[in-house]
Parts: structure tokens; C-alpha cells; sequence
């Protein structure tokens, strides 16, 4: 490859990440400004996790959840204290409670059928019990909500920057000015000069080994290499959470049949109809449990959803397979030819779903005929870790003038697909005030430390293949923050990471293979995070967190968020408390 | 490896280069895209379900493979039947109140 070109582009409001909530974001930028650029690693009509579809959305429903007796308060008491362990930003919750059902109309405007002539429930809305303890996630055609929004994204002026991963930030004085980009297929560098930048890269991906042994399959999107997050730290934002992860090669698995589906679902308390947990003696482990009133589960009374049945149902996936009963598996043959099809149609719109769909045609299965094994998935740093920049009410990081939205934002746990589009909405709304108030685009800089590592690849004729290094990474934290987690494991983990950046020698062939070098500097910049705060909260705090050297949970120390941020070449730790 | 083109079928109009999240495809002159990286594929079905002429489909490498097993249940029997029935539609958001 020969020099590095530099291009550069202007704009009111830049968009990193065009998922759900980078597309959701640009269509609002879109319609309040004439100069918005979404920037995106792929193309944003099959980008993210809903690449090829997500089935669910929660919201508030009034007309569901007045009947049964749960207001909004509720239901954001529900998932601040239920989901978020009482440690979510209730601001940023409260905000995507009450607009989600608002951008659910927005999806039909553009396109998405959200309703069914067969629904006996007001608006004929297709609701079920997923994370909450009332009736509130919607069921619909998602399968190509990305091609519709895309659509909408363009229907408004915004200029999409596609096949350009999101590398680094600029700064002028503090403030934000903008974004350096990498063309994955032009091969140059972007530099996106900005009054307001919005970042949205999803959740950090790509850093433990997978249970089938290829890196792609991934349960998350293998895209999602955490970007947003090391860009911002980089730059000097406050960054929370990354010390939690689930998942884990937990031994129960879930439905992901190998990674080839996002979602899905336990047949118990959740969106199956036909479906039950079966262990390899034929017993029904987990019966159904989709009428959460036969558990009790109605408003939420102190105790999780999903503990409740638990108990309710007297044993867990991990418990069956402790006890010497494993396999697992959901069956989901039962069920009238209405139920089947029903489940069918909804899998076939969570992302990967419709590519099992038709995976299982080719084998000659079908879930009628055949069980499907759970599988163990890889740790995720996932929507209930909430790892990412902390941000205020309103999706502002600590840098002015730079908001996250989604996933890329931290301490706003599991607030999903609602969380999404609300938090783009409104990260539109405050970037475009924001560059409102100011005449010039500032002058930044930032691209200096991505043009170095860039160049040195491009130098090199023979050197390290990428791959290893990612293998590298893994191989560190699959071993140094699994399921044995310590102090003096993660201070081993952070001693391998700093020699992986100081021998790599990676090569490229072309701009493709130096995007994935440059993936490898975004994940390792993850991975350090992970292992920095993992030694800092010094107690263990449920399933999402738990060390071998500080067991017990410790409230009066720890009941708060764990703050990092770069000051010169040193990291400081700060406790921050999430506004009540 | 994951993505197959049927050659026959495909008319070159690199709707699956377009739009494909991994960049998995790589473009020939006079001649239909080819995986340039089968191991980067992670199943999404893009490229499958965007082919404007169905020529694409996906085909799991031998150690990601799903090993058959039979299901237990089958169509609803007698026993519970009717308040299965009713659960089942419960979770289609099909409640019919009972007069």
C-alpha cells in the first residue's frame, strides 16, 4: 500500500455507528439540521446488532399496563432496581420508558409493521413478558428494520459515510471537534470535522474465545469491536462499568445454537409459545411460563423476574447440568400449527433467526420435528454490564459537545432496543442545540496517534498477522478474566496486554486487513479497561461480577459506578453515583 | 464455507458485496463476487435474504454444525390440551374472553 490519503469532511452533527441508534439519531439530526453525516464501519442497512432483525422492543403501553395496575413509575422502579441492581442512570431510564412506544410509532411511519389483525390487545400489538414483571415487549416484522430506517436516514439530507470505521476523536480545547474515520475498502483517512459528534458503536465485542472456536461467531456481532469506547477514553472521556460481564461459558448455555442467533429466547418466560426446557432424561426442566400471573409475577415486589420463576419452577439450566443432566435443550414441538407458525415468524425476525431458519430447512429440521441444543456462549460486556462513557440525563459525556447513545452509552442497563432509538432521539436534539450555538466548526486535532499506527503497518513488508494478535487478546482474557477473577490475574492480564502492543509487528495487505488492525488497538484498549477496573471494585457484586479475593458483596464501599479516565499517562479511578 | 453463490443464477449486481457487515465478498471483473473471507462470515443472512434472485445460501462449516435430536412432543394430546391451547394463544396476544 502506498501513503496514507487524508480526506476531510465538515459537518453540524457527526454520527459514529449507524445501528439502531446512530440510524435514529441521524433521522432526527436529519429533520432539525441540513449538515449531519452518519459514518458507519459497514453499510447501515444491514449494520449492528440488528443487522438482519431484532423481534423485540419493550415500552410502556398505557392502554396494557394501566389494566394491569403498573404505571410508568412502576415499571421504571421495575428496571432500575430489577435489571439495573439499583445502579442505572434512573434519568436516562425513565426518559426511554416514557418515548420508547413513541419511536415504535416512528418505525411504522417508516415502514415497519408493528400490528396484526389477530391481536385481541389494544392497538393490536403483539406483547409478551421479556424483561419486565408486566406485559410490555412488542413482537413485530423486524427482520429489516435496518433497511427501512436507512431509508429514512436518507429520505432526510444525511450524508452516510459508509465502509468507514470510527477510529479515534477530535478535540480542540477540551471541547469535541469531531472524528477520524479509516475507509475499509478506500483505505484512506477520514478526518469528520464536527460541531457536535454522537457515538454509537454498540457494545465491545470480539475479546474472549468462542465456544466453537472461530472468531465471528460470536453471539454479539463480530463488527461490535468497541470503538466508540476507545476513541473516547483516548480522548480523555470518563468511562464506567467495563469490570462487568455475563455470559461467561455459563454450563446451562442459552438458545443461541452455537452463536447463530442473537436472541431467541428460553422457552420459559419468554416469547416461545410451544416451547419448554428439556434435559437429556426427557424431563421438562423449565415448563412454560408465558402467563408470568401463574408464578405471581405481576408488579414488581422486591425480588427479579427471573428469580421468581426460578424458584417458582424449583431448578436453573446450570443446576440441570451440575446435577449430571445436561444436555439441554429447548423443545419447541408442541403447540397447535398456529403456534408454530407464530414462533417461526418471530424468530425468523431476531437477528440471525432467519438465517437458522434456513440453516434447519437445508438440515431437514424444523423445531416441529427437532430440539435444539443450548449452547454456552461467550462472555459479553452486554446491555446488562451498561459499560461505556458515563453520560447525564441527557446522553452528554463528560467531553462537551460529544453524547453516546445506545449500547455505547454506560449506566443505562438493558435499556436495549427502546434504549436505542429514545437515546439517539434525544442525542440528536442535544447535538444539534448544541452546534447551534456556535458559528465555526473548531479546529481539532486527534489523527496524529491513527496516521502513526497506520504508517507503521503500511512500512512493513512482513510482520505479525492480525489474527494473532486478536488471538493474542483472547487467549489473555478468556484465561486472566473468566472464571477466575483476582487482582493478581488481572495485573497478569494487563503485564500480556502491554506486551502485545509493544511486540506486535502487524502487517496488511490491504485496507480490509487494516481495519482489523485497527479493531486489534480498539479491542486491546477495551481489554486494558476491563482488567483496570476488574482490580479496582474490590468486592464481588452477582453474577456480573465476582472475584475469588473479594467474595462477599461490599454496599458501603462499592454500592456506585467505577469511573476511569486518562489524566497525562497516568489512569485515575473516581466513585460516581448515578443521579437519583 | 458460509455463503455459497449459485453462478448460474447470479446477475453481478453486488447487492451482497453492498451490503454484507463483514465484507466478506470480493468482486471479480465479468464474473460473480467471490468470498473472499469465509471465515469472517458470521451467519447474519444478509447476503441471502438481499439477493434479488435467491442465488445466494449459507452452508455451516463441518465443526459449527447442528447435531440432530428428535423432539419429544409433537402436537398437542388430549391431557391439558385445552388449557395449553389457551396459554399458547395467550402468548400470540389472541385472548378471547369467555362469555
Amino acid at each position: 500500500m502506498n501513503e496514507l490519503e487524508i480526506v476531510e469532511h465538515t459537518c453540524d452533527v457527526l454520527v459514529v455507528g449507524g445501528g439502531l441508534a446512530g440510524c435514529m439519531a441521524a433521522i432526527r439530526a436529519g429533520e432539525l439540521n441540513d449538515r449531519v453525516i452518519l459514518v458507519d464501519k459497514s453499510n447501515p442497512e444491514r449494520s449492528g446488532c440488528a443487522a438482519t432483525g431484532v423481534d423485540h422492543i419493550w415500552a410502556y403501553f398505557p392502554e396494557v399496563q394501566g389494566p394491569e395496575g403498573v404505571s410508568l413509575e412502576d415499571l421504571v422502579d421495575d428496571h432500575v432496581n430489577n435489571l439495573g441492581g439499583g445502579l442505572a442512570n434512573r434519568a436516562v431510564v425513565h426518559y426511554v420508558a416514557e418515548t420508547a412506544l413513541d419511536r415504535i410509532l416512528d418505525l411504522e411511519r417508516f415502514g415497519v409493521k408493528i400490528r396484526y389483525e389477530d391481536s385481541t390487545l389494544p392497538g393490536k400489538f403483539r406483547l409478551v413478558y421479556q424483561l419486565h414483571a408486566c406485559r410490555n415487549t412488542l413482537h413485530y416484522d423486524g427482520r429489516d428494520v435496518k433497511r427501512s430506517m436507512t431509508k429514512a436516514v436518507r429520505e432526510r439530507g444525511v450524508e452516510i459515510a459508509d465502509r468507514v470505521i470510527g477510529i479515534d476523536l477530535l478535540v480542540h480545547d477540551g471541547q469535541i471537534a469531531g472524528a477520524v474515520g479509516y475507509g475499509t475498502r478506500d483505505g484512506k483517512l477520514h478526518l469528520f470535522r464536527s460541531k457536535a459528534v454522537i457515538l454509537s458503536t454498540g457494545r465491545p465485542n470480539r475479546l474472549y474465545k468462542t465456544p466453537v472456536g472461530e472468531v465471528f461467531s460470536t453471539r454479539m456481532p463480530p463488527a461490535m469491536t468497541g470503538d466508540g469506547k476507545a476513541a473516547m477514553f483516548r480522548a480523555g472521556a470518563e468511562i464506567i462499568n467495563m469490570e462487568y460481564s455475563s455470559g461467561g461459558y455459563s454450563p446451562g448455555g442459552r438458545n443461541s445454537s452455537r452463536g447463530l442467533v442473537r436472541g431467541g429466547g428460553l422457552p420459559g418466560g419468554s416469547y416461545q409459545p410451544p416451547g419448554v426446557g428439556v434435559n437429556a432424561l426427557g424431563e421438562v426442566y423449565q415448563p412454560r411460563a408465558h402467563e408470568m400471573g401463574d408464578y405471581g409475577v405481576t408488579k414488581y415486589e422486591g425480588i427479579s423476574t427471573r428469580g421468581k420463576v426460578a424458584k417458582a419452577v424449583g431448578t436453573t439450566a446450570a443446576a440441570e447440568m451440575v446435577a449430571g443432566r445436561g444436555p439441554l435443550y429447548a423443545d419447541m414441538s408442541w403447540g397447535s400449527d398456529e403456534d408454530q407458525e407464530y414462533m417461526r415468524w418471530a424468530i425468523s425476525n431476531e437477528g440471525g433467526g432467519w438465517a437458522l431458519n434456513h440453516i434447519m430447512a437445508q438440515y431437514g429440521m424444523d423445531y416441529r420435528t427437532h430440539k435444539i441444543e443450548l449452547s454456552p456462549t461467550e462472555p459479553e460486556h452486554s446491555g446488562l454490564s451498561a459499560c461505556g462513557p458515563i453520560v447525564d440525563g441527557h446522553c452528554q459525556t463528560s467531553i462537551p459537545g460529544l453524547y453516546a447513545a445506545g449500547d455505547e452509552a454506560g449506566g443505562c442497563s438493558w435499556t436495549a432496543v427502546p434504549g436505542a432509538l429514545t437515546m439517539g432521539y434525544l442525542a440528536a436534539e442535544q447535538a444539534v442545540e448544541f452546534a447551534g450555538k456556535m458559528e465555526n466548526v473548531p479546529e481539532g486535532k486527534g489523527e496524529e496517534r491513527a496516521l502513526e499506527f497506520c504508517s507503521e503497518i503500511m512500512a512493513r513488508e512482513s510482520g505479525d498477522p492480525w489474527l494473532d494478535a486478536q488471538a493474542f487478546i483472547q487467549n489473555t482474557m478468556s484465561h486472566y478474566n473468566t472464571n477466575i477473577k483476582s487482582e493478581t490475574m488481572a495485573k497478569r492480564g494487563l503485564e500480556c496486554l502491554a506486551y502485545l502492543k509493544d511486540t506486535m509487528r502487524l502487517v496488511a495487505a490491504n485496507p480490509h486487513e487494516m481495519t482489523h488492525c485497527l479493531e486489534v488497538r480498539n479491542i486491546i484498549e477495551n481489554g486494558e479497561m476491563i482488567l483496570r477496573a476488574t482490580i479496582e471494585r474490590k468486592e464481588s457484586r452477582g453474577f456480573l461480577f465476582s472475584r475469588v479475593d473479594y467474595p462477599e458483596r461490599d454496599d458501603e464501599n462499592f454500592f456506585c459506578w467505577l469511573g476511569q479516565r486518562k489524566e497525562g499517562d497516568a489512569v485515575v479511578f473516581e466513585k460516581r453515583f448515578p443521579q437519583s | 464455507m458460509p455463503p455459497v453463490i449459485d453462478e448460474e443464477l447470479c446477475t453481478e449486481c453486488e447487492k451482497c458485496y453492498d451490503v454484507c457487515p463483514q465484507d466478506c465478498f470480493g468482486l471479480r471483473e465479468g464474473a460473480p463476487p467471490i468470498v473472499a473471507y469465509p471465515r469472517e462470515c458470521w451467519h447474519c443472512g444478509a447476503c441471502v435474504i438481499d439477493c434479488p434472485v435467491d442465488a445466494i445460501h449459507l452452508e455451516l462449516p463441518l465443526h459449527m454444525q447442528i447435531v440432530p435430536s428428535p423432539a419429544l412432543f409433537g402436537p398437542p394430546g388430549p391431557e391439558g390440551a385445552e388449557d395449553l391451547r389457551k396459554a399458547a394463544a395467550w402468548s400470540r396476544s389472541i385472548i378471547r374472553e369467555e362469555g
